[in-house]
């Protein structure tokens, strides 16, 4: 009974600190490009999942790095390129390119982290580390 | 390829929904419009054009496993935007491509809307 209690405190500490997280990304001087943006965050037990909306990106101009509980994604798109005939009557688009760091409620492991790319989500699975993973108490009798 | 011409409006219903951010591009035959639909496939976009009006509607695909607990909630809303098209544009030759969630409609005016230049031979 006491350990579940203190699990359910545990998440709602979590999601303050992500939440902390996302106003700072949001705020940052350097975010300016960012109000676009569109993340979210799952805790599925086993592992984590986050995805970010990437329109246009490809695999090659996407970096992930996992430290301990921080995901770090560098992601470097490129303006739209125009010929010497065109011109550009509304622009509302913005270059997907922006480096931010998630940190995660629980260490991940490096070791196992899985991206997908489909059509312009990106998708990062990353499993939780062996001592963060949720875990249940047998009860001797 | 051809434009479908079915509508998803229905489908739509008690789904939230957001304009997708689009640039356009005057090109040397037309319009260009790019549009940002992260999430949704080509199959699950309709372009609908008439006469003056030009329709985008994507529906945006979920994966969320079951139980999993939501941390940090992104907008998972549909695309939905009407934009209107003037006359010259040529509605028998328009294309759709889609790639990476980024969907390109070349729009091209009819030949007799386009600048030409005549030239002049020697008498």
């Amino acid at each position: 009974m006491f350990h579940h209690w203190n699990h359910f405190d545990n998440q709602f500490s979590a999601l303050n600190r992500l939440h902390g997280m996302l106003d700072q990304v949001l705020r940052s001087p350097a975010s300016n490009d960012m109000d676009g943006l569109n993340a979210s965050v799952y805790d599925a037990g086993e592992h984590y999942l986050v995805s970010f909306d990437v329109p246009g990106i490809t695999e090659d101009s996407i970096e992930l790095d996992v430290h301990g509980t921080t995901l770090t994604m560098t992601v470097s798109g490129s303006e739209l390129t125009l010929s010497d005939d065109e011109s550009l009557h509304r622009r509302e688009r913005r270059p997907v390119r922006f480096k931010r760091s998630l940190s995660l409620p629980d260490k991940v492991d490096p070791e196992q982290v899985r991206a997908d790319l489909s059509d312009g989500v990106l998708c990062v699975k990353l499993a939780k580390s062996p001592d963060a993973k949720p875990r249940r108490i047998a009860i001797g009798r | 390829m051809a434009l479908p011409t079915t509508t998803t409006a229905e489908n739509l219903h008690d789904r939230p929904t957001v304009a997708p951010r689009v640039d356009i591009v005057e090109t040397s035959t037309g319009v260009r419009l790019i549009a940002d639909m992260p999430g949704v496939s080509p199959d699950s976009l309709d372009v609908d054009i008439e006469p003056g009006q030009l329709r985008l509607t994507g529906r945006r695909s979920r994966t969320i496993p079951e139980g999993a607990v939501e941390l940090l909630g992104g907008r998972l809303a549909d695309y939905e935007r009407t934009f209107a098209l003037s006359d010259d544009v040529d509605l028998e030759h328009v294309t759709a491509s889609m790639s990476d969630g980024v969907l390109t409609l070349e729009l091209p005016k009819h030949a007799r809307s386009q600048p030409r230049r005549i030239s002049v031979q020697r008498a």
